[in-house]
């Protein structure tokens, strides 16, 4: 009997906290956020250069920026350029991450084409 | 130029934000797998079946015809300036909002703390400056730093409105044309930043500068860091293995070295003035360091290290580190001495600064420094013939500075000593940690790598509460 008594007591005590999860759960809290990123005005686009139509006759540059063994995998292309297209020459160039307006001006007048390795 | 771009698989997503970043995203890329390339790359026989395999993609590459599809431009997503996140409970929706941020490359990683309207506007209640105003563009990306937009990291990170002058300077720092804010961040080596707090508004922060300053539980020293972490994520636009390339990552990633300067127990004067402003100015110093642990100098708690071995062991790394050792090469001995410097930062234990000014008699920062440069010196009988025509062409290449290739030219005489430190300040010296402790030499580049400078300071200005308010003009000094 007691402990009849003693659960409708405790139920009785419980059931507005009972209520108050089920009404709470049922209601949607919404946070406001600020959006944290700095903003980054596009560039002006630029599509990609026109492509040419095969490689017979023409000058393949390959400007690598000659982190230890990339020399060993272009040497490879180079090879298989040779190979494949008799008539195209190949012309290696060696610089830093980015070679700069300057510097690809110049190898834009010698080739006509490039491979650009920079991926580390 | 038609032009196509290789990379390995791992810089593929950095190699299409760069293409991005510079006007031509569809810009045409191949990227060899990163597991068939690097192991196979170690001879020109183990790498011929990688390159015969992707060979025929690097000519399509080079000789398809341009799609009308690559000749339109992405479309730009924008997002809301204040974005709504809902939940069923509040601590539903705040884990929301930190899955958000987390999976949208806004967060560090750690929860953080929503930046809501009315906490970004309590943050900004920290300085006098302007919400709209424009900082700077940091890399990699070039996101535009504004004062709000600083404001909403500082929440994010955790930080208090009496911190945001200090995070500001340092964003000023990084966004500084002259500091090279874009190696340390993306770089495959893991180079770091440092940042140092000198002035009265460290101790008015309760910043953490004496036993355990680089350690946890200082939210200051934490939270200054992390929101520098964070701008660093959400302007420059940072991730892990997409563009911060670190290989094995960098320490302390959430929060840097973040420490103040020990000025209370230091016999010197602050570092403020040594980097050109006034006594009584606050200052904030970014400070790339190279990949190596720090190198512990002392005894700590626990042996008696005199402060001369101290600095002998000093001078020796100065000079070890510039003269390098002359190697043989297809066109000759070459060396590189005079032609490469490094920086050295040092953090001076504060016994070991009161030694040396009140028994050694060094009453100046910049006397110990001097002192360390002349020591340094080779002497002239000592160079190799290697190291004697590398000096020579420093000189003549312009590397030394015009003020400098007097005191190099008299040291390529008999009786002269050829400097192993290009200037004075290829040493930094900030004294902090407690009594006892341990002094900490760390190396970094001198010169940055894609931006002038690896080592800059700047004013901490527009403070609204703390004791000191405005500041001399921001200006930056190596």
């Amino acid at each position: 009997m007691n402990r009849l008594i003693k659960s409708m007591v405790i139920g009785i005590v419980c059931l507005p906290y009972l209520f108050a999860v089920a009404a709470t759960k049922t209601d949607e809290v919404v946070i406001e956020v600020m959006d944290p990123r700095g903003e980054i005005p596009p560039p002006p686009f630029n599509a990609p250069a026109e492509r040419i139509s095969n490689l017979d006759g023409k000058t393949v540059g390959i400007y690598w920026i000659g982190k230890a063994g990339g020399d060993n995998f272009w040497d490879n292309v180079e090879a298989l350029l040779n190979e494949r297209y008799p008539n195209t020459k190949t012309k290696r160039y060696q610089g830093i991450f980015d070679l700069g307006d300057a510097r690809a001006a110049e190898i834009a007048k010698e080739v006509d084409t490039v491979f650009y390795g920079v991926g580390d | 130029m038609p032009t196509v771009y290789l990379t390995t698989s791992q810089f593929n997503e950095n190699a299409h934000f760069s293409a991005e970043d510079n006007g031509v995203p569809n810009m045409r890329i191949v990227d060899i797998p990163a597991d068939e390339f690097y192991r196979e790359r170690i001879s020109k026989e183990r790498v011929k079946p990688v390159v015969a395999k992707h060979f025929d993609r690097m000519i399509t590459a080079m000789t398809s015809p341009i799609t009308a599809e690559e000749k339109r431009p992405k479309k730009v997503e924008s997002v809301a300036r204040v974005m709504k996140v809902s939940g069923t409970s509040t601590e539903d929706a705040l884990e929301s909002f930190n899955d958000m941020f987390l999976t949208n490359h806004w967060s560090d990683g750690l929860p953080v703390v929503a930046p809501t309207p009315e906490r970004v506007k309590w943050m900004l209640t920290g300085t006098s400056r302007s919400p709209d105003e424009k900082i700077g563009s940091i890399s990699p990306r070039n996101g535009m730093a504004t004062i709000e937009k600083i404001a909403i990291n500082a929440v994010m990170a955790g930080a208090k409105p009496e911190y945001l002058p200090v995070i500001i300077a340092a964003i000023e720092g990084l966004a500084d044309p002259q500091f090279d804010d874009l190696h340390f961040a993306t770089s495959t080596g893991s180079f770091n930043l440092l940042i140092a707090v000198s002035g009265p508004i460290a101790e008015e922060l309760g910043m953490s500068n004496g036993l355990g300053m680089f350690s946890y539980g200082n939210r200051a020293n934490s939270t200054i860091g992390r929101a520098v972490r964070m701008s660093i994520i959400n302007f420059g636009q940072t991730w892990p293995g997409v563009n911060d390339m670190a290989l094995v990552g960098r320490a302390n990633p959430q929060t840097f070295l973040t420490f103040a300067e020990n000025q209370a127990q230091s016999p010197w004067t602050s570092y403020v003035v040594n980097q050109g402003f006034k006594e009584g100015d606050s200052t904030v110093t970014l400070s790339v360091y190279g990949m190596g642990a720090p190198q512990v100098h002392g005894g700590g708690a626990v042996a008696l290290v005199p402060p001369e071995s101290i600095i002998n062991t000093i001078i020796n790394d100065v000079k070890t580190a510039a003269r390098g050792r002359v190697a043989n090469t297809p066109n000759g001995p070459m060396s590189r001495f005079g032609r490469s410097h490094g920086k050295l930062l040092v953090i001076m234990n504060p016994e070991v600064a009161q030694e040396l000014h009140d028994r050694l008699g060094y009453t100046t920062r910049e006397s110990l420094i001097q002192y360390i440069h002349d020591e340094a010196s080779v002497p002239f009988e000592d160079l190799a013939e290697a190291e004697i025509a590398s000096v020579k062409q420093a000189i003549e290449s312009g590397y030394i500075p015009k003020e400098r290739v007097a005191a190099f030219e008299a040291g390529l005489k008999p009786g002269g000593k050829v400097p192993s430190m290009r200037e004075l300040s290829n040493i930094q010296l900030i004294v902090a940690g407690g009594i006892p402790g341990y002094t900490l030499t760390m190396r970094g580049y001198l010169d940055g790598i894609y931006k002038p400078d690896s080592h800059i300071t700047k004013a901490i200005t527009g403070q609204t509460l703390t004791g000191k308010q405005g500041g001399s003009s921001a200006v930056s000094a190596r």
